[in-house]
């Protein structure tokens, strides 16, 4: 029965990461698609197979991710199961609603959250949340926004004589490699979180020694499910990020880009664990407004913000509230398994509605 | 328990390494398209171009540097 949770954990741990990668697809493809760099299925494609890629790259974000922000030695799988309830359940509530927020913090919420109804205060550092969502939570879209509005003032400058058409070309071009570059740079940083979670659950059962790394099939299934969610598509949220903050030029959308890539190669190098969705939306506002700020849909903006303030603690939230169902069923034994299925029957049911009202799966409605 | 904290210096490395190479690939790339179109418009004229054509090959391997920096830096740690 033990095994049997833990696989049902692992199970959960990727369709969170389906719904990191399907979430945060917007952040590698939104610009392209919108400035019509790329067609949407080759976008979409493109960034798959490098989040792929990317996952292989570094387990620098898995390390830090499993640890520092609850006692390691205090989880369980049930605790780890309810945490990422309480992020699959934020991540499909901000897709429904088209708002890009940060998958890393929904787990990190949600994980925190059933850590406390499990445990009580001691199993969760307070530190570790200040340090790890709090202050990258500030840093990522400032430090992003400047970057880019400083880097689409520099191109404007360099190329403000080239003929309009050949310069709209040349960074549609240069955001195919951005876009790309970004992609990679999203599977390095977010394949590891959930290889990170998996890490932990094997660790709370006994299966992997604390501080070792995840093991081949951990890496190869998260990097799979990442891709796979990217390809699946979050339109909705790439047409809030593509067109619904700023209505971008293709300059723009390559600054967007390639200084969101850097700020997220940046922090993966050091470990400092950045949310590539506050990372891109930063960027995109950061070159939109510093070609005229009212260029920026600031009310569009300001939701995206409320959005992000919310993450942690709505996480947090359904993962405690999940935590207290599976306890009460049995947090050990069935309380898992009764909850998964019922949570499969919910998801199934909203998908033969959607499909059976000839709507596809991913779409905006 | 931590096993990297958030420390200020990491913070200072993120801000400065973010803000040359995202500000600095955006720059290359910019001067890549502008000497490739003052190329091209040169020696459609008939003009000499081999100055603009050097930036552009000079600043388009700029950008490929920038990206393989990138690729290295996150690979190597």
């Amino acid at each position: 029965m033990d095994d049997l949770v833990l696989w049902i954990v692992i199970a959960t741990a990727l369709a969170f990461d389906f719904t990191n990668g399907f979430h945060d697809t917007a952040n590698a493809v939104a610009t392209s698609i919108s400035t019509r760099a790329l067609a949407p299925r080759t976008a979409v494609a493109m960034a798959a197979v490098l989040n792929f890629a990317g996952a292989f790259i570094s387990l620098e974000v898995a390390a830090t991710v499993a640890s520092g922000i609850v006692d390691a030695q205090l989880i369980t799988p049930s605790i780890v199961f309810a945490g990422l309830v309480g992020a699959i359940t934020w991540n499909l509530a901000t897709w429904y609603f088209g708002l890009p927020s940060s998958s890393s913090h929904a787990l990190i919420g949600g994980v925190a959250g059933a850590a406390f109804a499990a445990q009580g205060p001691d199993a969760v550092f307070a530190s570790g949340i200040v340090e790890k969502v709090a202050v990258p939570a500030l840093v990522a879209p400032v430090l992003a926004m400047l970057t880019a509005g400083t880097a689409i003032l520099v191109a404007y400058r360099i190329t403000g004589r080239v003929r309009p058409g050949s310069a709209s070309r040349g960074f549609r071009l240069g955001q195919v490699l951005s876009g790309g570059l970004f992609s990679l740079s999203h599977g390095t940083n977010d394949a590891q979180k959930t290889m990170g979670i998996i890490a932990l659950a094997l660790i709370a059962s006994g299966h992997l020694g604390a501080g070792e790394d995840p093991p081949l099939w951990v890496v190869v299934s998260a990097a799979s499910a990442i891709a796979l969610g990217t390809y699946a598509g979050g339109w909705r949220i790439i047409k809030t990020m593509g067109s619904r903050i700023i209505k971008m030029d293709p300059a723009q959308g390559f600054a967007a880009q390639a200084n969101g890539a850097a700020v997220i190669f940046s922090a993966t190098a050091v470990g400092f664990p950045l949310s590539t969705t506050h990372v891109m939306s930063g960027a995109v506002i950061g070159a939109g407004a510093a070609k005229r700020a009212s260029a920026v849909r600031w009310g569009v903006a300001g939701n995206i913000v409320v959005a992000w303030v919310l993450t942690l603690p709505a996480a947090a939230a359904v993962g405690a509230v999940t935590y207290a169902v599976v306890w009460l069923l049995g947090a050990e034994t069935v309380g898992p398994v009764v909850v998964a299925a019922v949570l499969l029957v919910m998801l199934g049911y909203a998908l033969a509605r959607r499909l059976a009202a000839g709507r596809s799966l991913t779409a905006a409605g | 328990m931590i096993v990297f904290a958030v420390t200020f210096e990491n913070l200072i490395v993120v801000a400065v390494a973010a803000g040359v190479a995202g500000v600095g690939v955006t720059a290359v790339f910019s001067l890549a398209l502008l000497g490739g179109a003052r190329s091209l418009e040169h020696r459609r004229e008939g003009r000499p171009a081999l100055g603009w054509t050097i930036l552009a090959a000079a600043a388009s391997l700029g950008v490929l540097g920038f990206a393989a920096a990138g690729i290295y830096a996150v690979a190597a740690l």
